[in-house]
């Protein structure tokens, strides 16, 4: 057997054991282990894996994680949701479906404080259901647009999956944050106008509430929700100022939310405690999948699987266009059974050779890879987002969900048609 | 056993928690300092990834696993019959304990030959041991051992979904999700 082969038998054994309930970063430690047997001989293997499990950890780039995480769960748990919604609301809520608007920018406004989309999702969706359905909206949007909106959190920075992404692909983290800026605005607002256009055409999906905010109110509610663009502006300001760097201002971020928290009395010892023991599983268990991917890493190096596909890639001329609807398929499968971060760091390690030799803009397919993960997390049979969505409104049906989350779907279709034709779109700020 | 297990990898949950407070306020310490006097707290880098970085990835790993906070999937398994699902449980552990086990061995071996070499690293203040941190991860990975077997010896008694966490189990559980 060649050791091509070996690649291919290993990264499919692994998916079959995922399929089995493996937990996801033992299937990719153990399938890699007995390809290296096969490849390497146990010596080879033995001497692999002594050092693997330091050296990937005593990572710089990858302490950006745990930073973000805990940002994100600090935010979650001291409640910064309430206000930004009521803010959303106040200002939007007089639009054409309003609410959902509302909450569609509400998302976004949380996004840029949570590098999670389910966060995003459970977050926002605990207040803005009960409001939307309060008013009489249509399940299927209301629960829709928070299942969609969420899926912001992962694309707007901080974004653990763009985190991760660049480590696997060695690009700069920054650039990759500063890169997904755009796309992300511009996926809220094509949100936005779907929902307005849908309201306009029937009125009975969102009907008007009655609420007649004064400009007074209006601008009071603002003094609320100073702590986010603070956020935003020492996160994002830093790291693309070239004063901090990813995991440097994750930290900052993370204890800027505290203080904010603790100054506004929200931050009461069993948030933190939360916040800092929901941070520590999430990020250990991210980091247990990791340490698989590495090793799934080093068998693809060794066995040359990824090499070899670029070169039939070439030898049968395929445009990188049809590369690129290739992976989307890819993803979109995947997406209905695996995980996020399960399907990013599965794919990374063949996906991203290919990808350089293909002669893409690995900062550019880095937003197309994520913009992919998020359709998978709306997709069904998975669709983890909508499942989220559906523990916070257990009376709706999964079935109405899906129907109103296809709006959404649709929208994410533009936009990512829009990324390839425009890969400009991601260049603008970097 | 169990109760022993449990508990020193509660503790050491409790430890990954101050840890990552810690690795918060000293990060953020750093990069105030910078922008005040232009300079960083020394070590910064060197303490967050070969120190913090190494026990957050490796201290919490038993805790993950008792709580079942491991990511996994299950498209194919939910087609088997049960009682093959029960036989899957308990091959799903052996397979944790094994590749832990061949992990702590490895990893032991390669932190007797680092403590022996005296790894440091040389920074710009003078040289930095890295050996001590070399321990963390057989540490961590000894104890995950033990918690898999406790969960092995769960799924052999067919009580395979029992989770031990830390928090009450609350109907607030939306955290869990936040990766």
């Amino acid at each position: 057997m060649s050791n091509i082969e070996i690649g291919a038998i290993a990264l499919g054994v692994s998916i079959v054991l995922i399929g089995f309930r493996l937990h996801i970063g033992l299937a990719l430690g153990l399938s890699a282990i007995g390809g290296m047997m096969a490849i390497v001989g146990s010596r080879g293997t033995l001497g692999i894996v002594m050092s693997t499990p330091y050296e990937f950890s005593a990572s710089w780039e990858l302490s950006a994680i745990p930073m973000f995480v805990l940002m994100g769960n600090i935010a979650f748990y001291t409640g910064m949701t309430d206000s930004l919604f009521k803010a959303a609301r106040l200002w939007l809520g007089r639009l054409p479906g309003g609410l959902a608007v509302a909450t569609n920018f509400a998302c976004a406004g949380f996004a840029s404080a949570s590098g999670s989309s389910l966060a995003t999702t459970i977050a926002m969706g605990k207040i803005a259901i009960p409001e939307m359905r309060k008013y009489g909206y249509d399940p299927g949007l209301s629960g829709g647009v928070v299942a969609a909106a969420g899926t912001l959190g992962s694309l707007i920075p901080p974004s653990i999956l763009l985190v991760l992404y660049g480590i696997f692909a060695e690009v700069s983290i920054t650039k990759l944050f500063t890169a997904a800026v755009v796309p992300g605005l511009i996926t809220a607002f094509v949100y936005g106008a779907m929902i307005i256009i849908r309201a306009k055409l029937n009125p009975a999906l969102a009907p008007l509430p009655e609420e007649r905010p004064t400009m007074a109110e209006k601008f009071r509610v603002l003094l609320d929700v100073w702590p986010l663009p603070l956020l935003v502006l020492a996160v994002l300001g830093s790291l693309y100022a070239g004063l901090a760097t990813a995991t440097e201002a994750g930290a900052v971020g993370a204890a800027m939310a505290m203080l904010i928290a603790l100054i506004q009395r929200r931050l009461s010892f069993e948030a933190l405690r939360r916040s800092l023991y929901e941070s520590v599983m999430n990020s250990g268990a991210l980091f247990f999948i990791a340490m698989g991917a590495v090793l799934m890493t080093r068998l693809m190096a060794l066995s040359g699987l990824p090499y070899f596909l670029s070169d039939q890639l070439e030898l049968y001329a395929v445009s990188p266009w049809s590369l690129l609807l290739i992976t989307s398929l890819i993803y979109l499968v995947l997406g209905c059974v695996i995980d996020p971060i399960g399907m990013i760091l599965l794919t990374l390690p063949v996906l991203i050779p290919m990808f350089k030799t293909a002669g893409f803009d690995l900062i550019w397919f880095g937003i197309l890879v994520v913009k992919f993960v998020e359709v998978g997390l709306l997709t069904p049979p998975l669709g983890l987002n909508v499942y989220a969505v559906r523990t916070l409104a257990p009376d709706v049906p999964l079935s109405k969900l899906f129907r109103g989350v296809s709006w959404f779907i649709l929208c994410e279709v533009i936009v990512i048609v829009f990324l390839c034709l425009v890969p400009q779109s991601t260049v603008w700020l970097r | 056993m169990t109760s022993l297990v449990t508990s020193v990898s509660r503790g050491l949950t409790y430890v990954a928690m101050v840890i990552m407070f810690v690795m918060t306020l000293h990060v953020a310490g750093s990069v105030a300092l910078r922008l005040a006097t232009n300079r960083d707290i020394p070590l910064t880098l060197e303490i967050t990834a070969d120190y913090y970085m190494v026990a957050l990835t490796f201290i919490p790993l038993a805790m993950i696993d008792l709580a079942q906070r491991h990511i996994r999937a299950e498209f194919l398994a939910a087609l088997l019959p049960n009682a093959v699902q029960y036989g899957l449980g308990i091959l799903i552990r052996l397979a944790m304990l094994g590749y832990l086990a061949l992990l702590t061995w490895r990893s032991t071996l390669n932190a007797i030959g680092r403590t022996q070499a005296g790894d440091a690293k040389i920074t710009i203040i003078g040289s930095f041991p890295t050996w001590p941190a070399r321990w963390i991860v057989p540490f961590g990975l000894a104890v995950a051992c033990l918690a898999a077997l406790v969960l092995l010896v769960r799924a052999l008694r067919g009580r395979d979904e029992e989770v031990t966490d830390i928090a009450e189990r609350d109907t607030d559980n939306a955290g869990r999700e936040a990766v």
